[in-house]
């Protein structure tokens, strides 16, 4: 946990729309819960309030506003325990495939175009299986040297922390423990 | 006797030269450092090949029995025999190669280097011989004209699309696109350039006669084009909605949404089969779709991150 908080506190850089690196960096991560489907989704699901689950973030704000197109988007500022923003906007709820998608627009996790997907599905027992994608891009968008902190494994680095971090706490939050 | 073992050294040649002569796709595996082939008539991963650093693009020529390989972050490109499925060179780009094309005649090999913007045109019997041409920012996907006398690039930073004579590599026309041009293609027929805005979720269609364009909407964050031969339709994959928008390019407008699999990119499209091929890079696979009643087929496993950027099918059975 302390190791996220050192690792957003990196990358305290506003986020732009334009040119990134050049190649897109991957992280998945799947957990079994033994819990079902519909309770972990529901969870998982409720975009303002991840905060129920993820041990990094202390509050949501659930918005919605327009985006370059004119066409109104659901947003969330998450504030991170110990300091720190990331708005997010939502992309699509799948109610039937249990998958919700979402991209990061600014805030302090050391990436840019960040776009990433969290899927729940049944699995046998009674259980849940959830993987949690994240494709995106290190900040720095240029040819080398890169500034420290903007490269590919300060990127990495940190969403990998999110992801492990948050479905652990999922899985204890859902298995109700 | 001896006729027997003549029709049978001749069956053997047979079946050998007809399994050697299948068409293929070659999709490159960004996470894995690898080319997966894929035998476009059974849907068998026929070999899995060793490439440079995080490959992207792909470029084939059947007349050469060669596939190039953009290798982005070692700075180089891989050149594969397709019949020895082997890198038997490997040529170094200062820069950051993704976009590659090649000329009908394969004689030149074009490569988009996008942090410098430029684009080098390397001669394909002595990769030491090479000229550049400087162009807009960030140059994307490219592709060349039927008679190889024109260049099309896709600038992804100036929002636009160049045309370059080949021969002069000056460049001749600079035609605004929606925001954030990466994929192209080029209509069978040679009359229209298609290119894909990701940020404008839109589809640009070049009238290259006129040099106007209209603006086709389709889904979230696009990235890849590819025609139907009768260049009715363009199918477009849209990297965070999981689906191929099919277009009618007679009524301007999207038909039909096909589901394949996660974050879909490199989209090609077999003439001989009416079969579409895409590559996944979320889920680490290839969806085949049927162009006749646009359904998806099936998927096939590849390798890590599968990107398969440009002109992936190489076309050796006819």
């Amino acid at each position: 946990m302390k190791k996220i908080l050192a690792l957003l506190a990196i990358g305290m850089l506003p986020l732009t729309a334009a040119a990134h690196g050049p190649s897109p960096q991957k992280v998945e991560k799947i957990v079994t819960i033994n819990a079902s489907a519909d309770k972990v989704w529901a969870l998982v699901k409720d975009f303002g309030n991840w905060q129920k689950w993820h041990p990094a973030v202390e509050s949501t704000k659930l918005d919605k506003r327009k985006d370059e197109s004119g066409e109104e988007q659901t947003v969330r500022l998450l504030t991170l325990k110990g300091g720190g923003t990331i708005l997010e906007n939502l992309k699509s709820i799948d109610e039937e495939g249990k998958q919700i998608k979402y991209g990061i627009i600014e805030g302090v996790l050391p990436v840019s175009d960040y776009y990433s997907t969290v899927t729940v599905k049944p699995v046998d027992g009674g259980k849940s299986e959830v993987k949690w994608m994240g494709r995106f891009y290190r900040v720095y968008k240029l040819n080398p040297p890169i500034p420290p902190g903007q490269d590919d494994k300060s990127a990495l680095d940190a969403v990998n922390g999110v992801y492990d971090t948050g479905l652990a706490n999922l899985k204890k939050v859902a298995e109700g423990q | 006797m001896k006729q027997y073992l003549s029709i049978f050294t001749t069956s053997l040649l047979l079946a050998f030269s007809l399994s050697a002569l299948a068409d293929e796709a070659y999709i490159t595996n960004q996470g894995e450092n690898t080319v997966s082939v894929l035998n476009l008539a059974d849907h068998k991963i026929v070999a899995t090949i060793a490439v440079g650093q995080a490959p992207v693009g792909v470029a084939a020529s059947a007349e050469q029995g060669k596939v190039y390989i953009s290798n982005v972050d070692s700075q180089s490109v891989s050149v594969i025999d397709s019949k020895k499925y082997a890198v038997v060179d490997t040529i170094t780009i200062a820069g950051s190669p993704v976009g590659i094309a090649l000329s009908p005649d394969s004689k030149t090999l074009y490569v988009a280097d996008w942090n410098d913007s430029r684009v080098l045109a390397i001669d394909t019997a002595d990769t030491t011989k090479r000229r550049e041409v400087s162009i807009g920012k960030a140059p994307a996907g490219i592709i060349l004209s039927h008679d190889g006398s024109k260049l099309y690039v896709a600038n992804r930073d100036s929002n636009d699309l160049a045309i370059i004579d080949t021969q002069s590599l000056q460049i001749l026309q600079r035609i605004p696109t929606g925001e954030h041009p990466f994929g192209l293609t080029l209509s069978p027929d040679g009359k229209q350039l298609f290119v894909v805005n990701v940020y404008a979720n839109s589809l640009s269609v070049i009238d290259l006669d006129t040099l106007e364009s209209r603006i086709i909407a389709v889904g979230e964050h696009p990235y890849c084009v590819t025609v139907s031969p009768d260049s009715r339709y363009a199918y477009v994959t849209n990297t965070q909605a999981d689906t191929v928008s099919v277009i009618d390019l007679e009524q301007n407008k999207e038909i039909s949404k096909i589901h394949v699999g996660g974050f879909p990119e490199g989209i090609n499209y077999d003439a001989a089969s009416n079969q579409i091929y895409v590559a996944n890079w979320f889920d680490n696979s290839v969806s085949v779709i049927d162009a006749s009643s646009n359904k998806l087929v099936k998927n096939i496993p590849t390798g890590k991150q599968s990107r398969a950027f440009g002109q992936f099918l190489l076309k050796t059975s006819h």
